[in-house]
């Protein structure tokens, strides 16, 4: 029992010491002397208890040292083999997590700030294929809402509208901005979830930036709920979906893949067309982050990518105001109509107006015309008043102004006019002057211009002594025999005793010539033959022949003189009489005139 | 940024909502608000330097007329047990939702969803109705057990940065 126990102590101390140096144990002989036989003794219980164990580590060390020598002899690995791996190896790292990323981020960050420091040109132009259009496309974007904007605010800062929707805004308490825009937004996505349809987590969420809106991890929480709430509630089927919520002006409208959830908040009456896009989109999502969806663990910062492809479903449509109030309706139809005729009726009636009121004007401004009374109907219209026979006539005036004469009543009473112009038009009318004839009348005296004949002229003085307004009759007429007389008081002086002229005749031969032309023109005019004698004289100192004969010769020396004046008298038969001694006149010669009634 | 879901179980009235709000606000009142269908709160922790945001699902607790509905746990990365100290049969309704969701959610995700039983109310220490030796047993069978009080706030962002923990297979 002794002995066994002192074995087994050895034992222990054997595998104790085996703990303490594996090396000293397996590999070399215990290099104390003084307990060599000991150690003979645990060599041979060692060899009896783990002779396998020794064989196999003996085994692979010799393994061991060939793989050294073998990797010894290998030359290094080469930079063309480390890039045939180097990908695929980022490739499997970055699957697995962003270790890769965040450990070469400092030296990308360093490398870059190298760069720009060294060159910063070639940043600027790796840069700019990408800056360039955005900053094109971030400007017009810019300008385009500031014109859009410019125009809202115009539009609705003058319009009669605008004042109903400021009073809309102050009577409820909501901005002016925001009451333009309910009432112009056909409709318009405000907000996007993207829901992890299991967990209810959002994964993304957009919104257009209206007004401060809940908590949108919440919210997307709370759709799920609502979800599984009503589906649980009001339907055994676990494939019944809630596709649409709505409350007043807002719904929600649910689109689903196999695990996400698409809620779009939409602000008024959106297209069902839209719903593919929403559709289109998601499935766009599906696709593009198929694996981040299937192991979707609350991660949600790689889904920052399907960022852009909600933004786009953020639409909105402006309403058009006509269109929106313009809806059909059988009342509506009959206030149009309505307030078509009596817009027609207006344009009528103010024509009408427009042309009786002219009219009547016209008529008050005509001479000889009184109106006294007028009156419009919508149907017939009336004017009565006093009216000279001579004045314009009412009814055709009432033609110029394109009114009709058979929805006019007129009446007009005949009276004498005092006008001037009346009382004038009133002896034209009466005396009837002749063609050469002319009538003036002023402060009741009646002129009459121009020739006319004697018995004509004693008429007219009659009649008009007779026309009211007229107190006098004045004549200007040229009288034959004033012309006659004044022609035959012109002497032409010849030298005694010769047929030569005296000194200073010419200008009595002129006038005589021009006399004797009007006299002539007057003759012709009022229908009378005249005849003309050239009358020559002598002073009775010679004998009574050779005074006939000399006077004769002066008779035809003036009427050749007097021919050759003036192309009119050219042909003009002056006979020539020689009328012989006369005391009166001497040596002269004149023209004398026999008119012929 | 890690979001996970987390619900809040247990039977009506064991201050399933007042933890929440202690966690969440710093808030306790004292009256009592019954929850009907479900409460949703958000609160950002910070665990071994990763940032978790915890959605809380405060359910409807489960009385004799009300039981939860499992599709409300759907998703869920982790629950809380709340047992009222005060009350044994709490404990006993934990037992029940506790084997429940081990068939509803267990089987399907072939996992076990990490949970954390929370013993509240324990600032009334005279009405405690839960031995040491039940605590004991709990933890025998490798649950962990949380004292917790939303009046007085003991251990209760303890307890939700413990189960943000066991999500996320944090030591």
């Amino acid at each position: 029992m002794k002995s066994k126990s002192l074995q087994q102590e050895k034992v222990e101390r054997i595998l104790e010491s085996e703990k303490t140096s594996d090396s000293s144990f397996i590999g070399e002989a215990p290099k104390n002397n003084v307990e060599t036989a000991e150690f003979d003794e645990f060599g041979s219980l060692r060899l009896l208890l783990l002779s396998q164990e020794q064989s196999k580590i003996s085994q692979l060390e010799a393994k061991v040292k060939t793989l050294q020598s073998q990797l010894d002899t290998l030359p290094p690995a080469t930079s063309k083999e480390v890039s045939d791996v180097l990908p695929k190896a980022i490739k499997h790292r970055n699957k697995i997590d962003n270790q890769l990323s965040k450990a070469t981020l400092p030296i990308v960050v360093d490398n870059i700030r190298q760069s720009v420091k060294e060159n910063p040109q070639i940043l600027a132009e790796a840069l700019f294929p990408a800056i360039g259009p955005a900053i094109r496309k971030a400007i017009a974007e810019a300008l385009a809402t500031m014109v859009q904007s410019l125009n809202q605010t115009i539009e609705y800062s003058f319009s009669p509208r605008s004042i109903k929707w400021r009073l809309e805004a102050f009577q409820t308490g909501k901005s002016f901005a925001e009451v333009v825009l309910i009432k112009t937004l056909l409709y318009r996505v405000e907000e996007i979830f993207l829901i992890h349809k299991e967990t209810g987590l959002l994964i993304q969420h957009v919104s257009a930036n209206i007004g401060k809106g809940q908590d949108a991890d919440m919210v997307s929480a709370m759709l799920t709920a609502i979800q599984d709430f009503v589906r649980d509630s009001f339907s055994n089927s676990a494939d019944a979906n809630l596709d649409t919520l709505t409350l007043g002006e807002l719904s929600v409208w649910i689109e689903r893949s196999q695990d996400l959830l698409f809620a779009a908040v939409i602000r008024g009456n959106a297209p069902l067309s839209l719903r593919e896009k929403f559709q289109t989109s998601l499935e766009e999502i599906v696709i593009d982050q198929e694996d981040e969806i299937n192991n979707f663990q609350g991660e949600v910062d790689s889904f920052e990518r399907s960022r852009p492809v909600l933004q786009e479903c953020l639409q909105y449509q402006l309403g058009n105001e006509n269109q929106s109030r313009g809806k059909v309706t059988p009342f509506n139809f009959g206030v149009a109509f309505i307030g078509l005729l009596l817009c027609v009726a207006g344009i009528f009636w103010f024509i009408d107006y427009w042309r009786w009121t002219s009219y009547v004007a016209d008529l008050k401004n005509q001479k000889g015309i009184v109106v006294t009374e007028t009156e419009r109907g919508w149907f017939y219209h009336s004017v009565q008043g006093l009216r000279d026979p001579t004045a314009a006539d009412p009814i055709n005036l009432l033609k110029t102004y394109s009114l009709n004469s058979e929805k006019t009543f007129s009446r007009w009473e005949e009276y004498q006019s005092s006008n001037p112009e009346i009382i004038l038009k009133r002896a034209n009318f009466l005396l009837n002057p002749p063609k050469d004839v002319s009538l003036t009348f002023a402060d009741g005296i009646l002129l009459i211009n121009g020739n006319a004949t004697k018995q004509w002229v004693d008429n007219a003085k009659l009649v008009a002594a007779a026309i009211v307004g007229i107190k006098e009759v004045r004549t200007n007429n040229v009288s034959i025999n004033d012309l006659k007389e004044k022609l035959e008081a012109l002497n032409v002086f010849f030298v005694c005793k010769s047929v030569d002229y005296e000194k200073d005749q010419n200008q009595t031969i002129s006038d005589i010539a021009n006399q004797l032309t009007e006299l002539k023109n007057v003759a012709k005019t009022q229908n009378i033959n005249i005849r003309f004698e050239s009358q020559g004289n002598a002073d009775g100192k010679g004998s009574t022949d050779t005074n006939n004969k000399i006077s004769l010769k002066r008779a035809e020396k003036l009427a050749e003189s007097v021919r050759s004046i003036s192309p009119d008298l050219k042909d003009l038969e002056i006979k020539p009489n020689g009328l012989g001694a006369t005391e009166k006149v001497g040596c002269s010669a004149s023209i004398e005139a026999t008119l012929e009634q | 940024m890690i979001n996970k879901k987390i619900c809040m179980l247990g039977a009506s009235g064991v201050g399933k909502t007042s933890l929440v709000q202690r966690f969440v606000r710093s808030i306790y009142s004292g009256k009592y608000h019954m929850t009907i269908g479900v409460k949703i709160d958000k609160k950002q922790i910070s665990v071994a330097g990763e940032d978790v945001t915890l959605m809380l699902w405060d359910l409807q607790g489960e009385d004799e007329e009300f039981k939860i509905r499992p599709s409300f746990l759907r998703g869920a990365s982790g629950y809380f047990l709340v047992v009222d100290s005060t009350r044994h049969e709490t404990l006993v309704n934990a037992f029940a939702i506790q084997k429940m969701i081990e068939i509803e959610l267990g089987t399907k995700t072939g996992s076990e969803i990490p949970f954390v039983v929370l013993l509240n109310k324990s600032d009334l220490i005279d009405n405690i109705q839960i031995s040491a030796v039940e605590v004991q047993e709990f933890e025998n069978k490798g649950w962990q057990i949380i004292i917790t009080s939303a009046k007085t706030g003991e251990m209760v962002e303890e307890s939700f940065i413990e189960l943000t923990k066991k999500i996320l297979k944090i030591s």
